[in-house]
């Protein structure tokens, strides 16, 4: 599904050139569970921005079901974030003008899905989350667990291929946490490939492999079952 | 989506109350000054354009060129009008059009004094369009003794629009048959008139109606062209047609559309220029603010752009999105604008002398609304909205910071503001100067207390006993006669004067009568004027002005003979120049002056100041009432003073100066509103900054300083780049004037100043605010 040729990326600043990634490699089959682990400043969240086409790359070749991403315009980027990407972020990102509806429904709109057909997929989604009770209240009316779950949900309504989680259960309890990654299990067990990034040994060990970066390489892979 | 949009967009609205208000209050003014501004260009632009036949009219024009000067005038003579008509094939109709002036009409107990009455050739009511209500346009004007009246009229004379066969008396002498009504001429009519004569009725009112291609050049001549023909072509054709050679001169006719009559007499086209780029201008202050402000803020609205592009949002859509939101902002300013309009259009009428009605279902008028709506919203919104659309997601979410790099085209555009403030200001200064300096020039005319009449026949012909009976009150000091009045005397003809050397020259002809030099307070360089003692003064003497001397270049020529069309008087007296053209934008001309000892056009009556009280003022109106009336008791009397006479053309002047005055202070208030904004955002960031510095031992004048010192460096840029401007503008329109204002170096530094300290108040409103925290607070909140 996924294949890094000898991605790199870099900051030119003036003069300098401030590597942040070098010489990665990757392959991420359809079904995958990956973590990606490291020291912070070690260019995690760059890689996942890459693997999202959120991020330009300085050198190297991405294929993305066999589409060369690396030549491909930023409209026909947005295509894949539509039909095939959904994002957790760390920070909860939701928009706070919108309530918990609203916010469900925007990458629906994005992606022109029918009203009915909308209203039913965001119905489903509130229930399977558990929050129909929340779902005109807006982000700051929210605790931080119930955000980011409604940042998940939002992630998953349009049944993304590819969930990219950066440090999704950062900034929740312990309980709250497990919560989300038994939620990614489970979708990943129902065949949604996932790259998460994460400091957690534990939360890492939900994933099938786990790519160590260390100043922008990649330091090793372990490989487990 | 779009709910989502509008959503989104109400909640941010809300949500930034302050910066919603200044800019809807910004668009709100720019877009009512621009909707005024429209509508009196639209309105400019629709006179005489309800014309039927309106793309096949056109006006014929003298042009008289002689060496360097070129005169145009829209009036010809009585020939020109059938000469092309019997020429030129391409033309299928041409009509004469004659002002009557002063006449009284009367039926009845009814009798009123009319002014805009005109004579015309029948062929005008097949040229133009008028809509009859009674009448048919093959007959109105067949008979010599007939008249055409508007409604309004028909209605003063008679009480009823049906008047047709009715008779009204003119000037106590002719009985009308009214052979037509014709409904009022809409204020969009650049030459209005209530009602028409036949052109051949002048014969009998002593005019002369057949003369020489360039005399008598009293009238107006239109002709209506065959379709199809280019009258740019035409004009050419009729351009080097001769009609009459001169030795130094050459006249040609010159055809102009209807549809740029009005604009070539009044200089329209200037002024609409002029106008339509001064709403251009505050349009682009107005949206300058908003740029600066929506950028300047467009940190708090990063985040959501992130989230929209990782949840599939395209670039172009985020683009759309903000755009909506400016144009959702616009029409909602543009509502509050017709409102505002609305409020204002009385004041605007009143000040422009139009009566322009806006209709809220015009369709016209949506469709302008539209239009405004989309530039402004384009104008305002484009640039934001691709600066929001080109937001990285991965930067937003790492915090990176987007505002500051704008800075530097932010700190641009407000300078361009300032720029524009400050030329508008420099002008108002400058137009206002130039109007109280023409106000109170000297003109050496002693205008002051001086009644003037307009005299008919029977005045005319007892002109002698009538001036006898008003000297009789001791408060008329002088009574005098004259063709025209002093401050106005423009229309010269060329001809051979002063020495026999044929060369033709332009001089302007006036008659005088006894005491007219006395009356006006004028004096004579050489010689003596006019006077009883002199019997010979009747026919054989002439009086001409300093100019008219210079311009023949003779010298002590008074006592000598002078040649005048000729025939050669003597020279009794040169009188000193005067200004005899109250506009001042031309020097003295040649001037004669020759006696009448009838009555001429106008009776002078100069009251004793002395002796002017409300009281004695009235009493004496009422004697001149009452002997005038026992001369001409067909005549309602009506008299003006001549110190109130003013031109068209200074009063389009103090117009423009009114706009003017007003542009500026718009201008200044709303570029001070986006500062005013833009302050408020950016104290809110420094606050941290101003925190640090004061505990670090910062004095609150300190940090004022600083902050001045740089926005004082972006007005003195202004201004460095407003001034040449403003300079060569200007002075480009004082050339108008013979007589004028020097630019001096004051003016512009005064409008720089108050460009300055306006400004000055208004940011520091938010610095002091912001110097006099408490750091304390601020660092507690990081
Ligand atoms: N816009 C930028 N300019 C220069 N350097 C950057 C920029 N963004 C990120 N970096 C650097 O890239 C490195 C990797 O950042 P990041 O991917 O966020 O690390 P991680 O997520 O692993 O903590 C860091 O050292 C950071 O300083
Ligand atoms: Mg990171």
């Amino acid at each position: 599904m996924i294949r890094l040729k000898d991605v790199e990326k870099y900051y030119s600043n003036k003069f300098v050139k401030t590597w942040v990634l070098r010489n990665i490699d990757m392959e991420v089959k359809e079904g995958d569970f990956v973590t990606i682990m490291g020291p912070s400043g070690a260019g995690k969240s760059t890689l996942l921005h890459i693997l999202g086409m959120l991020d330009d790359m300085s050198g190297g070749e991405y294929y993305f079901l066999d589409e060369p991403v690396h030549q491909l315009n930023e409209r026909k980027r947005t295509g894949f974030h539509q039909q095939y990407i959904g994002f957790v972020f760390q920070a909860y990102h939701l928009i706070d003008e919108l309530t918990v509806y609203e916010n469900l429904e925007t990458p629906l709109l994005y992606k022109k899905v029918k009203t009915s057909e909308r209203k039913s997929l965001i119905a489903e989604t509130l229930d399977r989350f558990n929050i129909v009770a929340k779902k005109d209240l807006f982000p700051n009316q929210l605790s931080g667990g119930q955000q980011q779950l409604v940042a998940v949900a939002r992630a998953l309504i349009i049944n993304p291929k590819l969930i990219l989680a950066d440090e999704p259960t950062g900034n929740l309890n312990s309980k709250q946490g497990l919560e989300i990654m038994d939620m990614l299990k489970a979708l990943n067990d129902e065949g949604t490939t996932i790259i998460q990034v994460t400091h957690d040994e534990k939360k890492a060990a939900y994933g099938d492999r786990i790519i160590h970066l260390l100043d922008g390489y990649i330091d090793k892979i372990d490989e487990r079952n | 989506m779009f709910q989502n949009y509008i959503k989104i967009a109400i909640r941010n609205v809300l949500k930034q109350k302050t910066y919603t208000l200044i800019n809807i209050i910004g668009l709100t003014i720019g877009l009512t000054c621009s909707i005024l501004i429209l509508l009196w260009i639209q309105d400019e632009l629709s006179i005489d354009r309800y014309h039927e036949n309106r793309d096949q009219i056109c006006q014929a024009y003298l042009k008289t060129t002689q060496e360097d000067q070129v005169y145009y005038q829209p009036t010809t003579a009585p020939v020109i009008a059938t000469t092309l008509k019997d020429e030129y094939p391409e033309i299928r109709e041409a009509a004469r059009i004659g002002y009557l002036g002063e006449v009284v009409l009367k039926t009845g107990e009814k009798r009123i004094m009319e002014t805009t009455g005109i004579a015309a050739d029948p062929s005008i009511l097949n040229i133009f369009t008028y809509t009859f209500i009674q009448g048919d346009k093959e007959s109105a004007l067949k008979n010599p003794e007939s008249i055409i009246l508007d409604e309004s009229t028909a209605r003063k004379y008679f009480g009823t629009v049906y008047a047709v066969g009715q008779v009204l008396r003119l000037n106590n002498q002719f009985d009308l048959q009214v052979t037509g009504v014709i409904k009022d001429l809409p204020q969009k009519t650049y030459r209005l008139f209530n009602f028409i004569v036949p052109f051949v009725f002048l014969k009998d009112l002593g005019y002369d109606i057949e003369g020489s291609p360039f005399f008598p050049c009293n009238y107006l001549t239109y002709v209506l062209t065959k379709p199809g023909i280019d009258d740019q072509n035409l004009s050419e054709k009729i351009r080097n047609r001769i009609f009459a050679t001169g030795k130094n001169l050459s006249f040609e006719i010159i055809l102009k559309p209807l549809a740029e009559a009005y604009q070539f007499d009044t200089g329209g086209r200037q002024r609409i220029v002029i106008f339509g780029l001064i709403a251009m201008i505050i349009l682009g202050i107005v949206c300058i603010n908003f740029i600066n402000l929506t950028t300047a803020r467009a940190t708090t609205r990063a985040k959501e752009i992130g989230i929209r592009k990782v949840t599939g949002a395209n670039p172009r859509q985020i683009a759309v999105q903000f755009l909506g939101e400016t144009i959702l902002l616009t029409s909602l300013a543009t509502v509050f604008a017709v409102i505002v309009v609305k409020m204002l259009l009385n004041m605007m009428n009143q000040v422009t002398g139009k009566s322009i009605a806006i209709n809220n279902l015009d369709p016209v008028f949506i469709l302008e609304l539209i239009g405004v709506i989309t530039f402004t919203g384009l104008l305002a919104g484009v640039y934001p909205a691709i600066i929001m659309s080109r937001f990285k997601p991965n930067k937003v979410f790492k915090q990176a910071t987007i505002a500051s790099k704008r800075v530097v085209l932010r700190k641009v555009l407000i300078i361009v503001q300032f720029v524009f403030s400050i030329v508008f200001i420099i002008a108002t200064l400058v137009i206002s100067g130039q109007l109280r300096f023409l106000r109170n020039f000297n003109l050496g005319v002693n205008d002051d207390n001086i009644l003037y009449i307009r005299m008919d026949n029977d005045m005319q012909q007892k002109y002698s006993p009538l001036k006898q009976e008003l000297l009789k009150n001791s408060h008329i000091k002088y009574v005098t006669t004259a063709s025209n009045l002093p401050v106005s005397i423009r229309s010269g003809s060329f001809y051979f004067w002063g020495k026999d050397d044929k060369i033709s020259r332009r001089i302007c002809e006036t008659q005088v009568g006894y005491d007219f030099l006395e009356t006006f307070g004028l004096e004579m360089a050489e010689g003596r004027f006019y006077s009883d003692q002199y019997p010979n003064d009747i026919s054989q003497s002439i009086v001409v002005n300093e100019t008219a001397i210079r311009t023949v270049g003779l010298d002590s020529a008074v006592g000598k003979p002078f040649l005048f069309k000729g025939q050669y008087y003597t020279l009794i007296g040169i009188i000193k120049d005067f200004h005899h053209n109250k506009t001042l934008r031309r020097t003295p001309d040649p001037l004669s002056f020759h006696l009448n000892t009838a009555g001429s056009n106008f009776l002078f009556i100069k009251i004793n100041p002395a002796l002017m009280n409300n009281e004695v003022f009235t009493e004496t109106v009422n004697f001149i009432r009452k002997t005038c009336d026992s001369f001409s008791p067909e005549r309602p009397l009506t008299y003006q003073f001549l110190n109130e006479f003013s031109f068209q053309f200074v009063q389009t002047q103090e117009f423009m100066r009114k706009i003017l005055l007003y542009s500026s202070i718009v201008a200044i208030f709303v570029s001070c509103l986006g500062l005013f904004g833009l302050t408020a955002f950016l104290n809110e960031q420094r606050t941290k900054e101003i925190g640090i510095r004061k505990v670090l031992g910062a004095t609150i004048n300190n940090l004022l300083v600083k902050s001045s010192r740089e926005f004082s460096q972006w007005i003195i840029i202004a201004n460095v780049i407003a001034w040449p401007i403003a300079w060569f503008a200007l002075n480009k329109w004082l050339q108008n004037f013979a007589y004028r204002i020097t630019l001096g170096l004051w003016i512009f530094v005064l409008a720089g100043v108050l460009a300055f300290v306006i400004s000055l108040l208004t940011i520091s409103f938010h610095m002091v605010k912001a110097a006099t925290t408490n750091p304390v607070e601020v660092l507690r909140y990081e």
